[in-house]
């Protein structure tokens, strides 16, 4: 494998002076300013940071009439029988393995229960937090962000784009993961910070969501 | 009392006002000395402040750019820029109030009646254009203002924020549920604010729900429209700094309009003139402003109601002239200005008429919910009634409260042509009366005949006094007469605001800053952004920078971004099923590595997509679709699996690959040099996919031809986009390698006379007709389509889509018009300069009996018509030998 | 226009969330006469009452169900995952 994987806000984060790390093979903003600014303003009132180096996987099949079994991380029911997987890269390769194994008895009649397709390139994924981040969506989506409750998820228009929103919060702090399909990253991003400039909305990079207890 | 701490100032046409903090437009005006607010649509007759409260069309102006702003209900601002509209070249001296002289030229309805010769009108209307309309739009680009949107959801919204809407608010809250409270004033409690024998304004009650987080107060907002499923429009001034206007669209599963009565002007002769006000302008002077709205007032009032602004204008130091009943009064005296008024029996002087009158519920939304309004002898209004479930009202609106302040239907209207009843389109009791004798007696037509309440105050000033008039006049009762219909919005809404945030999507490639870079010029493609020609060093222009892309294509290699395809990955046991069931071509024995083309047609057999599908696995296809269509494709695919039990999954994976055309006859050469796969025609033929890691990246290569050189579509993980590219560019150079843009792509494919589904095909093309007839297998058992197809196979067609080259040098439009004998026989869908052929080719749709190999037709072409020759094989390569090298 | 949904997966939505997919309709067998693949195509009956209809949560689900709808009041009865 060469190179850097590059997100969709790339670029955007380089004209916004955000300093670049390496994480699991991806270049992320560390920090737009200083890891502890950026989590006490997001702490205040709210903030935004690009996790679209996160892992997806896609889940379809017969077998998720029950929810996925996949450890830690996260399975968001999308619609009947099909549930998006979201985990730190470390984890994928157990989490596939694991439910690519079926039993040995199975019923070679049926299809597989479960297939999976790896969409970590399909979606940018974005995370807004904070305690005024409902205020910031509000003027973004329809989508009845405050009946969410946390680990639930909706889908819904979010500036004119098709997005999946999904709440897991940080701590107590509301925590919403936006997704939509990657060609419209940098277009969704430029319109949350614009609805999130009255709340004093900033961006915040992998350093401050390590302080305030998110991915590594 | 207006607070008088806080002093700042704004320019009025030029000239500087003082203002104080609290202050509107109006009242900073008003105090400066300022009475001629505007000037009358029809006859810029002058208008002052009447109803203070935002419901009459007297004090508009421009605001900071904003044309048709309400001073009376803006407040103030430091540096704020003021201008007013429709008076040249002022509001004290207008040249247009001269219009009134020939009034008898233009009676109501006269533009039905005056334009009986053609010409008339023609001549009329520049002038008339110039003259009509109130205000000026915005210089668009010139600051511009910032609108947004917001989306609310709650049980319960209470519209009005005065006695009634605070109580019901605070029940509903204490009652577990949670409430959004809407108020359109900067300050909650209604007319408890100014109205001093109402009551005090409850600040125990509002502190209350200040403090409950159940409880969210929007004030300074209008809710403009109540509409099906309880969603309530509502448009929120300066909701921060950042935005002039939010609009909220509230879904509420209770609501509940307590928007209060408010109070309407009484007829007679220049009750136009300024100095004429309603009780309440007077109350919200004297209690909201701290200003004396005059030196002497008669008030005109039904008994005993004229006591509570007699004490309000007492207090305010006004000498109290006399008290008149509403029919002793014949007129207002006064040129610009109130000097006196007229009665049966004898003049006052004064410089203050107040009218005392008649309150009408402010029931808008709950006749848009689906209530009704019936009359009210007693009460002297129209009630509403009949509330549909989950909307009710609270408070004056329902009328309760509310009593007479003048016999309705009137038992004389005095038919004047300066008795006003509809303010903002200058519409007099005679004008009423004359539309009723010329038949339009239904208030319906009456409405829409004299244009009475069809003016920016919607209705409100003036439908009840032209409904009384109107029954008056048709002997008639109220009850009979009735209401128009209420529609929204009411208050009106500005187009900015509809449109909210200057926020458009735009699609971008994981290539797109690489193209910025490298000398790109734009097109859009929908929501996307493709690059339409690269320019370089070497060519300017848009024709010269295409045709040097065209021939690194053709001659070496060219690389163009195709990113953009719809891209859907299907797995599933059934996979080949569905796919054999809804394209028209097979794909169950399509054997993995390979891929194959086909079309999706409907039940009537027209084509609706094309895709190229590459089957990867036993159960595990790839389908690229033309870019726009993805969505449809998607859905479409899944609506025929649902009912079936088939096993099959559907992802849509297009943002996911960055993909690229990397074509030419040094194609080869250059991706060998960043791959171990064998590429060699042997190994890897034509219509084939292999997966290998180029560049070491892993990636997906189908070997197909769109643009009719050896070639290979490459898709890619999307975040690996501009490092593969840079990549293949890079080692390209040595053979000159070229991007290549749309532009150019369109041309290379029409000289393989290659079909565009959507730009060649529309809603009547089938596929024998488009020449496509190799790609419906008629011998599967059954398709979409398939039965349209198989009588489509047997018919004589009706039109074909042809190939054609130009007879010289004439180079057509896309969609020119085509000619066989003088008659229309077709149309142009694409066509460009060949540089293969030295002459202009295309595709077109060509009737039957016309579309003949060898056959001449005649294209139009700027105006004139220029010949052409139709030509059956491609226009380059027909053999199809450089695909397959 | 702007009534509600209840998408099953979803819950209660706008209308605009979804795009209509036309009255619920049995298909012809495959070698049905043309007339009845005709009146499959074309013909509706647009029931002035209670209809059967497809609806595709384009903004929401991505799943495409069935609903009863009023026609005449915009009232939506049910809406299910057809079998």
């Amino acid at each position: 494998m060469p190179a850097i994987r590059q997100t969709p806000l790339f670029h955007a984060h380089e004209r916004a002076g955000a300093s670049l790390a390496e994480h699991h093979d991806w270049q992320v903003p560390a920090y737009y300013t200083w890891a502890q600014k950026e989590a006490e303003q997001l702490l205040k009132s709210a903030g935004l940071s690009d996790l679209s180096w996160m892992t997806k996987l896609d889940l379809k099949g017969w077998g998720l009439k029950t929810p996925p079994a996949v450890g830690a991380a996260r399975a968001w029911c999308l619609s009947p029988q099909h549930y998006l997987v979201t985990c730190e890269p470390p984890k994928r390769e157990a989490i596939v393995a694991n439910l690519s194994s079926f039993p040995a008895s199975r019923d070679l009649s049926l299809p597989p229960p479960v297939y999976i397709t790896d969409v970590t390139s399909v979606y940018a994924q974005f995370l807004v937090a904070g305690p005024r981040s409902r205020e910031v969506l509000r003027k973004l989506t329809s989508l009845n962000v405050s009946a969410i409750d946390n680990l639930a998820s909706g889908q819904a228009s979010l500036a004119h784009v098709h997005s999946i929103v999904l709440r897991d919060d940080l701590d107590s702090v509301p925590a919403f993961h936006i997704l939509v399909s990657r060609e419209y990253g940098e277009s969704v991003w430029e319109a949350i910070l614009h609805a999130g400039h009255e709340f004093e909305l900033a961006p915040f990079g992998l350093k401050a969501l390590e302080f305030l207890g998110g991915a590594a | 009392m207006a607070d008088t701490s806080d002093r700042f100032s704004f320019q009025f046409d030029g000239e500087t006002i003082e203002a104080r903090s609290g202050d509107t437009v109006a009242s900073a005006l008003y105090r400066a000395g300022r009475r001629i607010f505007t000037r009358s649509f029809k006859y810029h007759r002058p208008r002052g402040l009447l109803c203070l409260a935002g419901k009459c069309p007297n004090c508009m102006m421009h605001v900071d750019g904003t044309p048709n702003v309400r001073a009376c209900i803006t407040p103030a601002r430091a540096g704020m820029a003021v201008r007013h509209q429709n008076a040249y070249p002022s509001l004290d001296h207008d040249w247009l109030a001269a219009v009134q002289r020939f009034d008898r030229l233009m009676p109501v309805g006269w533009y039905y009646k005056a334009m009986t010769h053609k010409w008339s009108w023609h001549a009329a209307e520049p002038f008339i254009r110039k003259v009509a309309g109130l205000g000026v739009a915005p210089d668009p680009g010139k600051g511009s203002k910032d609108y947004e949107h917001a989306w609310m959801h709650t049980e319960a919204a209470v519209i009005g924020g005065g006695r009634a809407g605070l109580q019901a608010a605070l029940d509903l809250a204490m009652g577990g549920a949670q409430v959004v409270l809407i108020d359109d004033q900067p300050e909650l409690g209604g007319h408890l604010r100014y109205r001093r024998r109402a009551g005090a304004v409850p600040a125990g009650t509002i502190a209350q729900l200040r403090s409950l987080p159940s409880v969210e107060i929007i004030s300074r907002a209008h809710c403009f429209g109540l509409y099906e499923g309880n969603l309530l429009g509502v448009l929120q001034a300066n909701p921060h700094a950042g935005a002039i206007e939010r609009l909220i669209h509230l879904r509420a599963k209770r609501v509940i309009v307590a928007t209060g009565a408010y109070e309407v002007p009484f007829t007679f002769q220049n009750n136009d003139l300024p100095g004429v006000m309603l009780s309440t302008a007077v109350q919200r002077f004297i209690h909201l402003h701290g200003i004396k709205p005059g030196a002497s007032a008669v008030i005109v009032a039904n008994g005993a109601q004229a006591d509570e602004v007699a004490d309000d204008l007492r207090g305010a130091g006004v000498e109290l002239v006399t008290v008149l009943a509403p029919d002793e009064v014949i007129a207002a005296l006064g040129s610009s200005h109130v000097t006196g008024i007229q009665t049966h029996t004898s003049r006052f002087a004064c410089d203050l008429i107040v009218m005392c009158g008649q309150r009408v519920p402010d029931a808008g939304l709950l006749h848009q919910a689906g209530g009704k309004l019936v009359w009210n002898q007693e009460r002297g209004a129209f009630v509403p009634v009949d509330l549909p479930a989950n909307v009710s009202a609270a408070g004056e609106v329902t009328g309760a409260s509310l009593s007479r302040a003048m016999p309705l239907p009137p038992k004389h209207v005095p038919f004047h042509k300066r008795s006003f009843v509809c303010f903002c389109s200058d519409v007099s009791t005679a004008d009423l009366r004359d539309g009723i004798r010329e038949g339009f007696d239904h208030i319906e037509t009456l409405k829409r005949y004299t244009t009475l309440t069809m003016g920016p105050c919607q209705g409100k000033m003036c439908q009840l006094a032209g409904i009384g008039a109107c029954a008056h006049e048709t002997g008639r009762t109220m009850a009979e007469t009735g209401v128009t219909t209420a529609r929204p919005p009411n208050p009106s809404v500005s187009l900015g605001a509809l449109a909210g945030a200057r926020h458009h999507p735009i699609r971008r490639t994981p290539m797109h800053d690489a193209h910025d870079q490298s000398g790109t010029v734009w097109m859009d493609m929908g929501e996307w952004k493709r690059p339409r020609y690269y320019k370089s060093a070497s060519c300017i222009s848009e024709r010269s920078c295409v045709e040097e892309e065209y021939r690194a294509v053709r001659e070496r290699v060219g690389l163009i971004d195709v990113s953009t395809l719809g891209k859907l990955d299907v797995k599933g046991r059934d996979a080949g099923r569905l796919l054999d069931k809804v394209y028209t071509n097979r794909f169950s024995d399509l054997k993995p590595g390979r891929v194959r083309y086909s079309v999706l047609c409907d039940e009537a057999g027209i084509v609706l997509d094309d895709g190229t599908i590459s089957r990867l696995a036993e159960d595990h296809y790839f389908i690229t679709t033309t870019t726009g269509n993805l969505d449809f494709v998607q859905q479409w695919l899944e609506w025929w699996l649902v009912g079936t039990g088939w096993d099959v999954h559907i992802t849509n994976v297009t943002g996911g690959h960055a993909a690229v055309n990397l074509a030419g006859p040094r194609a080869r050469d250059v991706l060998k040099t960043l791959t171990t796969c064998d590429l060699s025609s042997k190994a890897f033929p034509y219509m084939a996919c292999r997966q290998a890691e180029v560049a070491g990246v892993p990636a997906l290569l189908l070997r197909i031809g769109f643009v009719g050189e050896t070639g290979w579509e490459i898709h890619f993980p999307a975040e690996y986009g501009e490092y593969l590219w840079t990549k293949v560019l890079e080692a390209g150079e040595v053979f000159d390698i070229r991007p290549f843009g749309v532009e150019a792509q369109r041309l290379l494919r029409l000289e393989k006379r290659h079909v565009i589904v959507g730009v060649d095909t529309d809603a009547l093309s089938n596929p024998y007709e488009a020449g496509m007839a190799w790609v419906a297998k008629l011998d599967k058992p059954d398709f979409i389509g398939r039965n349209a197809l198989s009588r489509q196979a047997e018919a004589v067609p009706q039109q074909s889509l042809v190939g054609f080259i130009m007879n010289d040098d004439a180079v057509p439009q896309d969609g020119a018009a085509i000619l066989v004998d003088g008659a229309l026989a077709g149309r142009v869908t694409s066509t460009r300069y060949s540089p293969k052929n030295g002459k202009a080719v295309g595709l077109a749709w060509v009737v039957a009996k016309a579309a003949t190999e060898g056959a001449e037709i005649q294209i139009r072409v700027n105006g004139s018509m220029a010949g052409a020759r139709i030509v059956p094989e491609a226009f380059y390569d027909p053999a199809g030998e450089r695909l397959r090298m | 226009m702007s009534f509600l949904i209840p998408c099953p997966h979803c819950g209660n939505r706008s209308v605009y969330e979804f795009r209509f997919g036309g009255e619920v309709k049995v298909r012809p067998q495959p070698d049905a006469p043309a007339a009845e693949w005709m009146e499959y195509s074309y013909t509706k009956a647009n029931e002035a009452g209670v209809q059967k209809e497809w609806w595709f949560h384009r903004s929401g689900c991505r799943q495409w169900i069935q609903a009863l709808r009023n026609t005449t009041t915009n009232e939506v009865l049910e809406a299910f995952f057809p079998e």
